[in-house]
């Protein structure tokens, strides 16, 4: 079992504290016996003293001590202050009697009689002290007193003390005698003088005698005991007869403390006076008898001190933890106590109190006026009303109070208060709790909001509830639930109020549903009650819950007025049929050829879609004026309109709604024909006599005017509301335009016949029309196209020695932007074009015909500044920048562009040399491989930026090799799947094609094209030029010589020409020609000899020499600078120069002059000289 | 390069003494053989008749000459010529500045037909 330690530790205490009370209480009775018995002993043994001195007793008498008289006072002292401590035995407080009275006065009179001996010996000795060096021991006085019959002052002095002390018993101790009472102070001090002479019985030495006797010394000291131990709630009494530890020391220790070393000094003297010891180790043993006396009380008192004090730490320990917990459980219950002590006027409050009002523990509780600021006024106000009554007629109080508003809100606390009296305490001790109970006054405050928002939620959503206990039959309901029955709000809730108001038809099955929900099933009940004449429709809903198994259960049900949800409901459900009827007949719209059919299909959908009992349509007729043929009807009718005879004519009868609807042209409505006043009886009867609750004719309106009426009657009254009149009155409005569309058919008809006719008329003449303007179209594309064809194309040269050429340009409007042309500068070298004008057209075409003007201009500029026949040609990139420079500028402005090539064929390096300007870069077969290869340039097309810098791209070409160019038009052809025809199907087309010739294969390619595509239609111009190289025949003789450039080796040059010359035949050559070459020859070494190596004799200069069957060419390779002739310049013809004939004589003696840079880098001038046909 | 001189009156008639090419080669030589000859004569004739190639250096060699002799008033003729010599004469029209004549005496005749300053071509 577990013990709390705490507990264990409290209880402990408390029984201990009970012990001692109960032994505190028999101390004090042994006290009490031992007072009673020291008395009765002292007074025998005076009386004892007092027959011994009267009959002279020798047993009773004191061994011949004193005087006899000395004795006989002492005796008498001795029994009366026996007498008078016994008569004083009881505390004052308790018992205030006679015999205390008499002590008082026993006492006196001892103490006045041995005040006067005293004096008397006093007087005797003339008070000297002096006298007495050892005044107790010094024995027997020499001269006599009276009664008293000796000089001794002990006897009177001692029984002085226990007179005072007897008279002084009740005097209670004071601030300055803390410790004892004055009695006992007196009395110890007596009792001291009286052990002190006693000694001398114990140890009588010689020439010392006692002053008392050994009845009278032991009778006095029994009294002195007693007077200590008579009042034992002061000082050494209460000491003694203390439960606790204190007590039990003294009591212990007491009188071994007082006779171990009277014990020890005894044998110590009987051996000393039998002469075993000297007198030093008789002294010694009293001393250490003491010291051991005192040694052993002080260990033994701190031993059990420490234990205690250790006993006394944990208790403390578990108290101050208790208090902990004490207080953490008024923090967490928010609970704070106090406790005044009306006697002591002391306050005390738990560390809740200060929590709860906010203040620091470390301050003092403050007092019940202090405290009130704490409360908001009227609580304060309250508190100390109760308070009062509290403190004055210890009326209890709980209270609920409000506290001072601080930071943290408003909060409240319940205040409880007591008083109770305490054992042993004159006032009453109040005590109270205080206990913080804001977060309950919230949320009281809470569910009073939420009550209240319940029942207002209930009044806006028509919801009550209501609660009803099984088996009791306790049944309450909400105020909700009173308002939708109707009930009295004083009235007794009852079940039977509700169920009285349920419409008589529902009742049966509301009983059946509600017996069954008892039974457990679900219930959801919709029925009808009836509140002061007005039907309202009520849903409820209920549900069991077992309470306690078996024994009690309680049904809660909610009740809601669903009166307007349930007439929405059935307006909306009438309103749909009206929608569905609406939609169906616009469907019949659409379908409807006749009209006939249509009405009579429109009214059934009426009566079978909307639910209604009875539709007709009727048309107004003029004659016979007012009549109203009905044209359609469906539904219950009854032979209701042969009954009412309908009519629009302004006479009583034609009144009705629907002669109103047809006079008036508005929407007519009956919503009650039993009731309403603005029919006649007639009518009445025959539309309630075939159930014809309400009634709404809509009138039928043609092209403005009135047609007819559409009339529905409704079985139910108060059927057509307003949404429901807007639909039907759409409804009429489309029968309306179905009505009028029909009757319009046939004319539509004949309208759409003749309008076929006209346009087929205006057909043919846009036909016809369409081809005289394509036409002349035509001719003017015819006359462009033959002028283009002159301008830009010139037929390709057909006489350079070498080249195979052809070409062809299909324009896809007859007049547009491609262009070729042929530039050839001798046999040897020729410039092909090949461009393409962005865009198509008449300003395409003048584009290209500028373009290509621009660049004959460029090239005769740019060779016209040249000499003619020396190494004059521009290149083709010189050729295109300046042509360039001519029309940017233009071309940015008509914003459009050319892509060109400009190529040139040396055939004497065979060589081409070619500038691809955005072009589509040329297709190359090698004829040793069959390969295939395209060449691009990077240039950007003509016209996109001023600052173009054209780069020129060579390559070498070999006998037999192909180059085409073509233009876009070719690879960018499309078929019908829009597919490309695209350069690897034209370099196929090429490679496929390659042995025909040029001719053959343009045309091929045009072919193969054209079969891709699937159409003659081009949508892009078709340029194509094929160029085909010759085979080059070789050399007939070859000579080469190396020689030096000194002026010497002319010499070597001119015979080297003349020796090749001797090689040539005869018949090809002549005398003249060959001076002509040794000339020309013997001037170019001349000259490369002073410019380019400076007269140095040390460089070499190779010549070689070539002869062809129609030629002779001799090249010169050299190193040194590379110079240049001046330009056209003609020597002096009239002999004023003596130089400057070199130049003009090479030009004049050969029929080419070149300079180029040989395929090793070196510098090459070229002199041809052609064969005399 | 070697000339003979042969002194007809006042006329000095110099001549290659072997067949001789006169280019830029030796123009320079040709021109210090002539040098002494204006100096000391006014009527000069060359036979050119033992050239066989001339080149523009050599024109000029002639032309300086005919310049030197032209200042000082005499004239300077030639003769002899092969058709391939003239043929480059006449290339630089140098067949109108000299007077050319076909053998040296038709030359050393001219000078005293004429006055030395005024020279004209004969043929």
């Amino acid at each position: 079992m577990l013990t709390n330690p705490l507990r264990s530790a409290i209880d402990a205490v408390a029984a201990g504290r009970e012990r001692e009370s109960e032994y505190g209480v028999a101390l004090q009775r042994r006290a009490g016996r031992f007072v009673t018995v020291a008395c009765i002993g002292a007074m025998a043994l005076g009386l004892l003293v007092i027959l011994g001195w009267a009959f002279r007793l020798k047993g009773l008498r004191s061994p011949d001590l004193g005087e006899a008289r000395r004795i006989l006072w002492s005796a008498i002292w001795l029994v009366g202050g026996g007498l008078a401590l016994w008569l004083q035995r009881a505390p004052a407080a308790a018992a205030r009697s006679g015999g205390m009275l008499g002590g008082q006065w026993l006492a006196a009179a001892v103490t006045l009689s041995a005040l006067i001996v005293l004096a008397g010996v006093g007087l005797d000795s003339g008070f000297g002290f002096g006298r007495f060096g050892l005044p107790f021991l010094s024995g027997a006085g020499a001269a006599s007193f009276g009664p008293w019959g000796g000089a001794s002052w002990l006897g009177p002095s001692v029984f002085f003390l226990l007179g005072l002390a007897l008279l002084l018993l009740d005097r209670p101790p004071t601030y300055g005698f803390r410790l004892l009472a004055p009695a006992q102070y007196v009395a110890i001090v007596g009792l001291t003088l009286v052990v002190t002479d006693s000694l001398q019985l114990l140890f009588p030495a010689p020439g010392l005698t006692p002053h008392l006797t050994l009845p009278l010394s032991v009778g006095v000291q029994l009294l002195f005991c007693a007077l200590i131990a008579a009042r034992p709630a002061w000082g050494v009494g209460a000491l003694l007869t203390q439960p606790n530890l204190g007590g039990w020391l003294v009591r212990r220790m007491l009188l071994p403390a007082i006779f171990f070393p009277l014990f020890i000094k005894a044998i110590a003297w009987w051996a000393f006076a039998n002469g075993w010891i000297s007198r030093w180790y008789e002294a010694a043993a009293v001393v250490i008898a003491i010291t051991f006396c005192l040694s052993a009380s002080v260990l033994i008192c701190a031993h059990i001190v420490a234990k205690i004090e250790l006993e006394r730490q944990k208790s403390m320990a578990l108290l101050g933890q208790k208090v902990t917990e004490l207080g953490e459980a008024e923090r967490i219950a928010g609970v704070g106590s106090w406790r005044w002590d009306a006697s002591s006027k002391t306050m005390i409050w738990s560390e809740g109190m200060y929590r709860i009002l906010g203040l620091q523990t470390d301050q003092p509780p403050p007092s019940f006026e202090a405290a009130s600021r704490f409360y908001a006024p009227e609580s304060a106000a309250r508190l100390a009303a109760a308070l009062e009554r509290l403190s004055a007629k210890a009326v209890p109080f709980d209270l609920e109070l409000q506290l001072a508003p601080t930071g943290s809100g408003v909060r409240f606390v319940r205040h409880v208060g007591e008083a109770r009296s305490e054992p042993g305490g004159r006032l009453p001790v109040l005590r109270g709790s205080v206990h913080d109970i804001t977060a309950r006054i919230a949320n009281t405050s809470a569910l009073r909001r939420s009550i209240s928002h319940l029942k207002i939620t209930q009044e806006i959503t028509h919801l009550g509830f209501w609660h009803l206990e099984l088996p009791q039959k306790h049944f309450t309901f909400s105020d909700e639930v009173r308002h939708i029955f109707g009930l009295n709000s004083v009235e007794k809730q009852s079940w039977d109020d509700l169920t009285q108001a349920v419409f008589p038809e529902d009742r049966e099955s509301l009983a059946k549903a509600r017996n069954s929900a008892v039974q457990g099933a679900h219930y959801d009940a919709e029925y009808r009650i009836v509140v002061g004449g007005v039907t309202k429709w009520v849903r409820e809903v209920a549900k069991v819950c077992a309470l306690k198994e078996g024994s009690t259960s309680e049904v809660i049900g909610s009740v809601q007025d669903i009166t307007d949800r349930i007439r929405i409901q059935n307006e909306l459900m009438r309103l749909n049929r009206s929608l569905r009827a609406y939609t169906r007949s616009r469907s019949e719209l659409i379908r409807a050829t006749s009209e006939q059919p249509y009405l009579d299909t429109i009214c059934r959908i009426i009566v079978e879609s909307a639910g209604y009992r009875f539709c007709w349509v009727g048309k107004a007729e003029r004659e016979p004026a007012g009549t109203i043929r009905p044209l359609a009807q469906a539904g219950f009718s009854d032979g209701y309109l042969e009954a009412v005879k309908p009519t629009w004519g302004d006479h009583e009868w034609g009144r009705g709604p629907v002669g109103r609807c047809i006079r008036t042209g508005e929407i007519q409505v009956v919503r009650d024909t039993a009731t309403d006043p603005n029919v006649c009886d007639q009518w009445r009867r025959e539309t309630v006599q075939r159930g014809y609750g309400s009634l709404l004719a809509v009138p039928i309106k043609i092209s403005g005017e009135i047609f007819g009426a559409l009339c529905i009657y409704a079985a139910e009254p108060e059927v057509f509301n307003h949404e429901e009149v807007i639909l039907l009155s759409e409804l009429a409005s489309d029968l309306a335009f179905g009505v009028g569309a029909l009757r319009s058919a046939s004319q539509k008809q004949a309208i759409m016949e003749e309008l076929k006719v006209l346009n087929v008329e205006m057909d043919l003449r846009v036909q016809q029309r369409t081809r005289e303007i394509e036409e002349v179209l035509h001719q003017e594309a015819m006359i462009g196209f033959r002028v283009q064809q002159m301008l830009l194309f010139t037929p390709p040269p057909t006489n350079i020695p070498g080249l195979e050429i052809a070409a062809l340009s299909l324009p896809s409007r007859r007049i547009d932007g491609d262009f070729y042309d042929f530039f050839h500068h001798g046999e040897d070298q020729l410039d092909v074009v090949v461009a393409d004008v962005m865009g198509k057209g008449l300003q395409s075409a003048l584009v290209a015909a500028a373009a290509k003007s621009n660049l004959l201009e460029a090239l005769f500029h740019l060779s016209g500044k040249r000499a003619p026949g020396f190494g004059a040609l521009p290149e083709p990139s010189e050729v295109v920048t300046l042509a360039h420079a001519y029309m940017s500028p233009k071309l940015i402005e008509l914003e459009t562009f050319v892509t060109l090539i400009y190529a040139r064929f040396d055939m004497v390096r065979r060589q081409l040399s070619m500038v691809d300007c955005g072009h589509t870069g040329v297709v190359l077969v090698r004829s040793a491989s069959g390969e295939c290869e395209t060449v691009m340039g990077p240039n950007l097309a003509l016209g996109i930026s001023t600052d173009e810098l054209f780069d020129q791209v060579v390559i070498n070409f070999e006998a037999e090799d192909l180059i085409v160019f073509y233009s876009d038009g070719f690879t960018e052809a499309r078929n019908a799947n829009r597919e490309l025809f695209g350069l690897a199907r034209f370099i196929e087309c090429i490679k496929k094609n390659r042995q025909l010739s040029p001719e053959a294969l343009v045309q091929a390619l045009r072919s193969a094209a054209k079969t891709f595509t699937g159409s003659d239609q081009l949508y892009d111009d078709q340029t194509c030029v094929v160029v085909r190289v010759g085979a080059v025949p070789p050399p007939l003789i070859r000579l080469a010589r190396e020689i030096t450039s000194e002026l010497r080796s002319l010499r070597s040059a001119r015979e080297f020409v003349r020796e090749f010359c001797g090689l040539v035949p005869t018949a090809r050559i002549s005398e003249s020609d060959v001076a002509a070459l040794e000339l020309a020859a013997n001037e170019t070494v001349s000259n490369i000899i002073k410019h380019a190596y400076h007269q140095r004799a040390d460089q070499k200069i190779l010549l070689e020499a070539q002869a062809y069957p129609d030629r002779v060419a001799i090249e010169f390779h050299y190193v040194g600078d590379r110079f240049r002739e001046p330009e056209a310049s003609l020597p002096a013809f009239d002999g004023s120069r003596d130089s400057g004939f070199g130049l003009f004589l090479v030009r004049s003696s050969v029929d080419q002059l070149r300079h180029t840079i040989d395929d090793r880098g070196r510098n090459q001038i070229d002199l041809v000289k052609l064969f005399k046909p | 390069m070697d000339l003979t001189l042969n002194q007809i009156g006042e006329v000095a008639v110099a001549a290659f003494t072997v067949d001789d090419e006169l280019d830029a080669g030796n123009a320079a030589e040709f021109k210090r053989l002539m040098m002494p000859i204006i100096d000391s004569h006014a009527k000069v004739v060359v036979d050119l008749s033992r050239l066989r190639f001339v080149d523009s250096s050599g024109l000029g060699a002639f032309i300086s000459c005919l310049r030197r002799l032209n200042a000082k008033g005499g004239d300077l003729k030639l003769c002899g010529m092969s058709k391939q010599i003239r043929t480059v004469f006449e290339l630089v029209r140098m067949h109108r500045v000299f007077s050319i004549y076909a053998t040296s005496e038709e030359a050393v005749q001219a000078f005293a037909s004429k006055p030395a300053s005024v020279g004209g071509p004969t043929g």
